[in-house]
This record gives C-alpha cells, structure tokens and sequence, in this order.
C-alpha cells in the first residue's frame, strides 16, 4: 500500500467535507470552512509548482542541454521572467501588468481560436465521408440546423406562428439529450469520487 | 509613440503570426506561442501570490493566525513535489486536495444535477412553461421529449451486457433499444455543441478581423 | 452448474475452461463438480491428509530417536528445478493435525511409486531395530507415509551428520567420512545452492495452495509441463545430485570442521554408531540450553553437503570457531525478530537467536545469512527434538528429548522456560494460523468475467460511435493537396470576414425572437434591487473573451443604467484583467456609472469547484481581501453582505459547460433564492441549457446571438449588433461549406468510417 497517511487524509478531509454538505451544523462547518480555505491555498501552491516545473524543470533543462529547440524555450524563459518581475514589482492589478493580458495573452488565444474555427471548418468538409452512419448523419444535420439557429436567420419566422412555434421547440431539442449526459457525468463524479473517498483510486500516490 | 500603440503593434504581430499557422505550422507561429507561453505564466505566477498566498496564508501568518500553519506546512510538503526524490512528502498535500476535491464533487453532484435534473425530468410535463401560453399539447409533446431524451441518453451509458454463447457480449434488448434512442439524442446535443463550438471559433475570428482591420487603419490613417 | 476448481488457486473455473482464469493452471485433470463448495471441499481435502500425523509423529520420533546418531549427507535432496513440485505437495489447507503444510512437510498421494533413491534412502536411513525400539513412534500403518517415513530417516540421517549411516552401510559412509577427517575442501554445488536451501525454496515455491485465494502468476513453463500427480516425484531432483555427492564428497575447510565436527572426527572411525562426545546427554540446568551445537552443526551440514559459498562459509565458520562453546545460559525468546518471507517467520529467529547466542554476528547480506542459517524445514524438525511436552518447564537438553510421538494439539508446548513459545510454532492446530502465505504478484491484470464483459461491450460501442472515426487512417493521403484545400478554406472564410466587416458593416438580420433564457435576464436585471451589489464572475478564457465581451456588453450596460453595484471575482488568473476591458468598455458607453466607487474587485479565486463551495459555505473567509489587497467586507459598497445570498445576484460568465456546472452544484444551493445568471460561450450553452429549465438558472445569455439579442430587448444597439452581420456572413459560409462537403461525402464512394 502506498502512502497509507495519505489516503487516511483524503479519506477524513472528504468525510469533513462530505457531510458539511448534509449536516450543516455549526461545529462541524467551523471544521469544513478552514479544511476549504487550505483547499484554495493548495491549489494556488499546485499553480506555482506547475509554473516552477514548466520552466525550470522543462524549459530552462532544455536550455542548458542546448536542445534543437532551445530557441523556443529561451523566449518562454524570457518572457516569463519579464512578467514575473514586473508583476512582483508593480503587482497584478497595475495597468501595464494587466497589458500582458490584454495585448499579448488576449490575441493570441483569440486567434488560435479562431484558426481552430477554420480548421474546423475544413475537418467538417469531410466528416460524412469517413461517419457514413445514422449517427454521423443524425450529427451532420443537427449541426447544420444549429448552426442556421445560431446565425438567427431564422427572425423571419417571426411572422409565421407555426413556423416561429416550430423554431422554440427546436430550441429545446438538444436539452433532453444534453440532461442524461449531465446525469450520466453526475453518476459518473459520484463514483470516482467515492471511489476516492474509499481508497480504491488514489490519484494523490506519485 | 504611445505606449498604447507600441502595445497593439505587438497585439497586432502576434496576432497575424497565430494565423500564419493556416499556411502550417512555421518560426513566427513558434515564436508567438512561446511569448504567449512565459507571459501567461508570469502572469499567472503573480497573480498567485498576490491574490492567493499573500491574502490566503501570509496576511493570516502575520495575523497570528494558527490555522494558518496547516496550509503552510501543507504548501510546503506539495512544493516538494518538485523533487523527484522528495515527491513523495507531496502526497499528504495532494490528499488534502483531492480528497477535498472527491467529497466536492460527490455533494455537487448529488445535490446539485442529479436531484436537481432528475426533478426537472419529473417536471418536465410541469407547469412552468404554461406561463409562455403555449398549447398544453404542445407542452406534453415536449416534455416528452424532454423525457425521452434523457432517459434514453442515461440509457446509453449503461454499459453493462449479457454474455451470449460463441459472441461478444451484447446489451439486453430494452437496453439496447433505449441506447439506441439515446444515441439519437446524444447525437442531436453533440450537434449543438459543434455548432456552438464553430459559432464561438467564428466571433473570435470576427473579433480578431475586426481587430486586425480597426488597427491597420488607425496606422494608416495615423 | 459444474464448475472446475483450480487445483492451485482453488477458484471456480467454467467446466469448459482448460486453464484456470486465474492462475493460468492447467485443470484439464481436475475433476468437474458439481458444487462450487464440494469442489472446494474436495480440493482442500488431499488423501493423505490424515495420515500425516503419523509421519511427523514418526519424524518426531525418529530424530528424537536418533538425534545424534549421524546419517550420511549424501541423500539429501538437491532439486534442481525447485518449481516442478512443490503445489500439490503441500496439502492445500493445513488441517488441525498437519502442523507440516508450510514447514517441510510433504504427504504424498496414494499409489504413488516411490522413487528408487528413496526406497534405497529408507534402507539406508532406517537405524537398527534395536536402536529404534525403545523410541518407536505409533504403531498404526499408514498407507501413503512411507516417503514420509523415509524423509524423517533422511531429516534424522541429515541430523545426524551421517553417523546412522555410518552404522547401518559401514561401507559406505567411511568414504566421505574419511574425506572429512582428511580436512579436504568441499566441491562447488552444481546449483549454485546448498541442497537444504534448495528443497527450501521448492517448499517456499510450494506455497500458493490451494485452498488460497490470491491468484497465482502464470505458470512457468516447467509448472505446466508438471500434472499434480507427477509433481511428487521428485526423485529426477533428487538422483542426479546424490550420488554425485555421494562421489564427490568435496574435502572440507579444516576450520569448518573443527567447528563443526571436530567431535566427529575424533568418534566416528573407530566406532560409527557411537554418539559423539559434543551431545553426549549432560545435565542441564532449567533455562539452559546450548543452541550452538546446532549452529555450528547446522552450517557444517550444508557445507559438507554442497557448499555454496566457500569464502562466506569460511568467514562463519572462523566466526563460529571463535567462539566458546558454552551452553546459553539464559532463557531463549522465540520470535524475536522476523526475517525473510513470512513463510518461516516463526522459525528464522531461533536460528537467530542461537547464533546471537554463540555471539554470531549476523551479515548484512541476505543471501551470506541464508547461506550460514539452517535451513527452515530442519530447524523445525530440531526444534522438535528440544521439545519436551512432558516437562515444559524445564527445557531438556538434546540429547534427553524423550521422542515426541505426536504433534498433535493436546501436547502443548512449554509457556515457561527458554523455549517457550517455540512449540507453539509447532502445534498443529494452530499452525495454520501462524503462517500467511507470501503475496504473489503477478503482471497480468486481473480481470473478473463482468469487467471483461464490460470491456467487450465497450469496445463494441465505441467501434459504433462517431468518436471511433480512425484520426490517423483519416489523414490525407496527400498533404500538399489537403494543406492547399485547408488554405482555400481559411482565405475563403477570411475573405468573407474581411468583406463584410470593410464592405457593408452593421448589416445584418438581427434576431426578432428572443431565446426565453436571454428574455429571463433581462427581467431579472430589471428586478434587481439596486442597493444591493451584484457578485460577476469571470469564468473564462482569454481565447473566448471576445465573444463573451459581445454577449455580455448590453447586460453590464443594463446593470450601470440601473446603477447597480458589481463585485467582481475571477476563477480564472485573467479573468479579472479580462473582465475589467468589458466593464470599462461598457462603462465608456453608460458615463454615469462610477466604474471606481460603484465596483469592488476580489481578483482571483483559485481552486476550482473547492473554491466556490467554500465561497458559497463562508464567502467573507474564501474572499477575504480585494483585489489590491484591502479588507473587502469594509467597504461600503459590501458592509451588508454577510453571506453570499446577500448579493442581488450572482451572474456567472463562462465559456466552459463544466465550470458552469460547477457553480450551479455548488453555489446555487446557497443562494437562497437569489437569482443566477449565465453568460456563456455559444460552445457551453447547450449543456447549460438544462439548468435554466430545471430552474436552477434563472437566465442565459449564450453567445453572440443571445448578446445581439439581449441589444434588442435592450434596444441599445452594441458591438454585438454592430458586427453581428460579419457573424451571420461567417456562419452561413460555414454552413454551405459543410453542406457541400456532406452531400459530396454521400455522392462519393466513403473513404473511411462505418456505413450502416
């Protein structure tokens, strides 16, 4: 058994935490609220630890082993540490810290997202040639509709009651569908969770 | 020059370099998302500590706060984690998040869909859409719908078969005739979300266009 | 329903199954039973069961007999494929009186011709008649013991150091004998282990029985080659190396011997038979007993025998030579200390502690203390010898041990005195109960028959779904053909952007429906009491930030027309600096709203899902400071808010389904009532939706449709309106490509995929 302290604290955190949720008694959430707050603190820690381990533990190793790509790892070490610096210095809030997002972090996500859009656009030229099946035609239309429910094109029906009444209960198609998936995720939290709880799964063991 | 126009020049490059990427991948797209790699996590590195451990552990410290030393000693243990040797002191701190993160999920889960959807399931004939002054029939044909869909979409993710002699296991029949409907349903959402998805990818670009043409103009017009 | 019973595992196999699904044994000789539990009972039921009382009754007898007459070295077994045997020898479930299943015991079935090595052993091992006599064990026949019979000769002759058969084949042993007078080296073992050792671990490699539950690894190849009933003849393990050590007898170290067989040099020429000097019966007082002649008797056996390692042999031998033979002279603990596998748990520290008593120190090295400590299966057997049930508090020394007749249970060991404990290794009932077998671990993964159901039904679907569409099978043949069409695709959508939003901005179809969600909002923002602050959360990604930015600008315009207070928090590390651009481009439109005095900023809530129950459980302690790190429940625009459902709302702005999940499990419960707002990507909505018609949100504006038309309703025309039109152009592209490039699909023969 691996880390036994470990899975004993999960298991007693969880069960703290648990049932908080059913009990809300009073002593019981004087323990539950600082147990949440460690929470928050941890992740943050988790955050700082990734970020230490993406730059010094992959990019600055890749550097001092002058690996072919070593010029793409010197950019992210220098523009990491130029934020960081700046952002200790004059603090997150500052204007020209919040620049970084705004000017650099903004268009660039942006417009990787909007090259996925194209890209997908592309892949959909294609998809029934390779999911020639209901389902895949089912999928195909559906987007299709969705995308033309979207684009609210479809203002014309407004003059069309039997078309305007058709147009709000498509609106309502995907929810029946998209309701047992949420359950089937639900169901599906509950057992991994529990599954933690219990120390049958352990993500915790490195 | 502004400061301001310095900054939506580099907006400007970086943005012309991402899309550099539909001629295939190449040394300027490399070159933007390096930039947008160490910047993102600079930022995010700050933010940390001024919004998460300085209020969340440092102010509470120097308050004299002794709960606080928990997620001090807790913060420590995990920053061994970048030890390989160390690592493992990280797991009690990996605990305390992921059994705190496990009991979350279960509660919400529980409290929050299953009851919550399963009610609405139940309601679906209800009365809360009378209120749109929609025809009752109506109103039944879409609750069960409604029903049907997730029903059959719950169906689906049963995956539990019966063995039959010489081939693979199979579902029961009712099962595999639910998850047959439900496959419709699964299949009409996931449509949605795609067209969500290519809706979302298309304002962005429109937003990057507009962008992109607001600010060559304002250079060429000065 | 029939099932087949793993020999070696003892779990029910399907009738038809050749092999056990779990250990991978063969059970075609199983017999198919009819019940699971009979066939249980049947496995863990061997024939010779019973008889095995008689055997260790006659061991015991025996080596008390004839504990120090010395028997040759040469018949002791040397298995060179020490995995072939051992399963069915061991009776599966050590029953009260088999204080043998782990300890070296072996019962064998009946009809089982003994080996001739063995017959040849029992003639030589069997002591003359007069010597037996006074001791004999039970007189009741057995049937199957007769191995048994000739094991306990051969323990007491291996006891013995050959002295039996020094007496009974004069002839014979003087060989070796003189060999060891003659002080010469021992030969290296063919081995590479004492034969002690070896029959050692083919008993340890005996252990997984089959009345055990923890599956087996696969068999070797030498385990399924091997029937059960072929694995008692162990004699191909036993013949070959017997008479060569029975040839070879290797010349001894002369400090080996003088540790360990001095007294036998001197005794046994002259009179073979004669007991040697060192364990001539002396008196002993209580508590003193002298372990050491076994010590140094037990490391000369297997180094007379089969030396494995000569240099570590010598070293103990030097050791051992230098100490004084003294008795001990306190009480011997048993079971101080725990060594090796749990197989011989009970057992290894009385070696130990006898060689903590002639003050040897024992090696680091495992394998240098496996190859100085007697071996298990015959530290047992002696232990017997020290046994005296009739006195048990006074501890007899060896030679004085009256012969145990019978392990059985009611002779309970001594509860005082050196060897206290020790025999309670010893009793039968409880013997069982004093080992555990050790883990076998195997690499195969063990699957039940549901999973493996469960997998083949997934597999199944999986190969039906759309999500099985081959990614690798489906990439283009050409690159250069698919990268040009991938690059007309993007030029054309581009272009059409670019027209749009250079030629005819502002046109557009605007949206006359409102989605109801949409139509919610802005109810609820009107109801909204303006005294109170509205908490926002930003929930996203820079990526989507530009079309949360257009689907939201008309709702935080609605909220400063109404002049209602905003807090503002960021689950995502930009979402603050994000979500502070719209704010001010919002305020930039409604210039009477004080962006500075009418919002308070709390900045970055990291933790996830953790995070917002401990916000929704204590919001004052998850968001104690701003943003800028001043107290924030002092300030005035928040001095009334105790607990989160004292905000006006919660309005939430994601772009991802799960995050907005998130806050409905785990916020919404405490809200009590106020109401919760999304502001989504178009990608989320349709997984958010549910939500609203639960009413567990009370409005969504979803995308840049749902902001274009929360414009409308606003009539306060926006961004979103304003480039709706280049939205509609793209969308419609979009739509007529994908519409092309899915009835060329079905025109066209299909490439790749499934076909219904």
């Amino acid at each position: 058994m691996k880390s036994p302290v470990a899975a004993f604290v999960a298991f007693v955190i969880g069960a703290i935490v648990l049932v908080g949720y059913f009990i809300p008694a009073a002593p019981l959430q004087a323990i539950r609220t600082p147990i949440l707050d460690w929470a928050i603190v941890l992740a943050g820690f988790a955050g700082l630890v990734a970020i230490l381990n993406l730059i010094f533990g992959v990019h600055i190793k890749r550097i001092r082993e002058k690996t072919p790509r070593q010029g793409f790892s010197w950019l992210v070490v220098i523009s990491f540490f130029v934020v960081f610096i700046a952002g200790v210095i004059l603090g997150p809030t500052n204007p020209n810290v919040q620049n970084v997002v705004t000017y650099i972090q903004f268009p660039i996500e942006a417009s990787l997202m909007a090259v996925l859009a194209i890209t997908l656009a592309y892949a959909s030229l294609k998809f029934l040639q390779r999911q020639r099946n209901w389902m895949g035609i089912v999928f195909f239309v559906a987007t299709l509709f969705f995308l033309v429910v979207n684009s609210g094109i479809l203002s014309f029906s407004s003059n069309i009651p039997v078309l305007r009444t058709l147009v709000s209960a498509a609106h309502q198609l995907p929810v029946g569908g998209a309701r047992g998936i949420l359950l089937g995720i639900a169901l599906g939290s509950l057992a991994t969770g529990i599954r933690i709880l219990i120390g049958a799964d352990r993500p915790y063991n490195n | 020059m502004n400061i301001d126009v310095i900054w939506t020049l580099i907006s400007l490059v970086l943005t012309l370099f991402i899309f550099s990427y539909l001629f295939g991948d190449n040394p300027v797209f490399r070159i933007a998302t390096g930039i947008f790699v160490g910047a993102a996590a600079g930022y995010f590195a700050v933010v940390i500590i001024y919004q998460v451990i300085l209020p969340h552990l440092v102010v509470p410290l120097i308050q004299g706060s002794i709960l606080a030393l928990f997620p001090l000693i807790l913060s420590g243990l995990l920053l061994t984690k970048l030890s390989p040797r160390l690592g493992r002191l990280g797991n009690v701190s990996m605990a305390v998040l992921v059994g705190s993160g496990a009991a979350i999920a279960i509660g919400g889960a529980a409290l929050g869909t299953i009851f919550g959807q399963v009610r609405a399931a139940i309601d679906a004939f209800g009365s809360q859409a009378n209120t749109s002054g929609t025809s009752p029939l109506l109103l039944g044909v879409e609750g069960l719908f409604l029903l049907a869909g997730t029903v059959t979409a719950l169906a689906y993710f049963n995956f539990g078969g019966k063995e039959q002699a010489g081939q693979a296991p199979a579902r029961v029949a009712i099962s595999a005739w639910l998850s047959g409907i439900g496959k419709f349903f699964i299949a009409l959402t996931f449509g949605a979300i795609f067209a969500g998805v290519l809706t979302a990818g298309l304002t962005a670009l429109v937003e990057r266009a507009d962008f992109v043409i607001r600010t060559i103009s304002t250079l060429i017009t000065g | 329903m029939s099932e087949k019973i793993c020999p070696v595992c003892n779990r029910a196999n399907l009738p038809n199954a050749k092999r056990c699904w779990y250990c991978q044994s063969l059970l075609e000789d199983e017999p198919v039973i009819g019940e699971p539990g009979e066939g249980a009972e049947a496995v863990e039921q061997p024939e010779p069961e019973k008889e095995v009382p008689d055997w260790l009754a006659r061991i015991r007898a025996r080596k008390a007999i004839e504990s120090m007459e010395p028997q040759p070295k040469e018949e002791v077994p040397a298995p060179e494929k020490k995995t072939e045997e051992p399963k069915p020898v061991i009776p599966e479930k050590p029953a009260s009186s088999v204080p043998s299943g782990k300890t070296g015991s072996i019962s064998r079935r009946p009809g089982i011709q003994l080996p001739s090595w063995i017959t040849e052993l029992e003639k030589e091992a069997k002591p003359a008649p007069e010597d037996v006599e006074p001791f004999k064990p039970p007189a009741k026949k057995t049937e199957s013991s007769d191995w048994m019979k000739k094991l306990s000769a051969w323990q007491a002759e291996e006891e013995h150091g050959g002295q039996e058969a020094a007496k009974a084949e004069p002839d014979n042993t003087p060989e070796w004998l003189t060999e060891f007078l003659s002080k010469e080296n021992a030969p290296q073992p063919e081995s590479g282990l004492t034969p002690a050792e070896e029959f050692n671990q083919q008993l340890q490699s005996a252990e997984p029985q089959p009345g055990d539950t923890e599956p087996l690894g696969p068999l070797t190849e030498d385990e399924e080659a091997i029937r059960p009933d072929e694995t008692y003849d162990f004699s191909q393990d036993v013949e070959s190396p017997t008479p060569k050590e029975e040839e070879e007898i290797p010349p001894v170290d002369e400090r080996e011997l003088e540790a360990g067989f001095t007294p036998l040099s001197v005794e046994l020429p002259s009179e073979p038979a004669a007991k040697p000097p060192s364990i001539e019966p002396q008196p002993v007082e209580e508590g003193d007993i002298d372990l050491e002649w076994l010590e140094e008797y037990d490391k000369a056996v297997p180094k007379e025998a089969a030396p494995e390692e000569p240099v570590e042999e010598e070293a103990a031998a030097e050791s051992e030579a230098a100490q004084p033979q003294e008795p001990i002279t306190k009480p011997l603990t048993p079971f101080l200390g725990v060594k090796k596998n749990d197989w011989n748990i009970p057992f290894v520290p009385l070696a130990a502690k006898a060689e903590e008593a002639s003050g040897e120190e024992e090696t680091a090295n495992e394998g240098e203390e496996d190859a100085l400590k007697l071996p298990v299966w015959m530290e047992q057997l002696r232990r017997i010898e020290m046994t005296n049930p009739a006195t048990p508090s006074t501890p007899p020394a060896p030679e004085m041990v009256p012969p145990a007749a019978s392990p059985e249970p009611e002779e309970q060991p001594p509860v005082e005195g050196p060897l206290a404990g020790i025999q309670g290794a010893l009793r039968s009932a409880e013997l069982p109960d004093l080992y555990s077998k050790p883990p076998i671990y195997t690499n195969r993964i063990q699957v039940t028959d549901r999973q493996a159901l469960r997998a083949d039904l997934l597999s199944n679907l999986l190969q039906e779904s759309p999500a099985a569409v081959h990614t690798e099978e489906a990439a283009p043949k050409t690159p250069a053909k698919s990268r040009l069409r991938k690059i007309l695709v993007g030029l054309l959508v581009l272009a059409v952007v670019l027209l749009v939003l250079v030629g005819a901005p502002g046109t557009s179809l605007l949206p006359v429906l409102y989605p109801p969600e949409t139509a919610s909002v802005y109810q609820l923002v009107n109801a909204l009491p303006a005294d109170k602050p509205v908490l926002i959360a930003a929930d996203f990604d820079a990526g989507l930030s530009g079309e949360i930015g257009y689907t939201s600008q008309a709702f935080f315009e609605h909220l400063m027309l109404r002049n209602i207070p905003m807090a503002t928090l960021s689950t995502n590390p930009a979402g603050s600096a994000l979500m502070g651009n719209m704010l001010s481009a919002a305020q930039a439109r409604v210039s009477t709203y004080d962006l500075a005095a009418r919002t308070v900023q709390f900045g970055y809530l990291a933790g996830g899902s953790v995070a917002l129950q401990s916000m929704a459980s204590d919001v004052h302690m998850a968001l104690p400071y701003t943003a800028e790190l001043f107290p924030a429940w002092t300030n005035p625009l928040l001095v009334n808010i105790q607990k989160i459902s004292d905000f006006g709302a919660l309005v939430v702005m994601t772009d991802d389904a799960d995050t907005g999940r998130y806050w409905v499990e785990q916020v919404q419960p405490a809200l009590e009532g106020i109401p919760l707002i999304v502001v989504t990507s178009a990608q989320s909505a349709p997984m958010l939706l549910p939500y609203y018609e639960s009413g567990q949100i009370n409005g969504v504006i979803a995308g840049m449709a749902g902001g274009t038309a929360y414009e409308q309703i606003l009539q306060i025309p926006g961004e979103s309106t304003f480039y709706f039109g280049a939205y509609q152009s793209l969308v419609l592209v979009v739509f007529v490509l994908i519409l092309i490039g899915g009835v060329v699909a079905l025109v066209m023969p299909q490439e790749n995929g499934h076909k219904d």
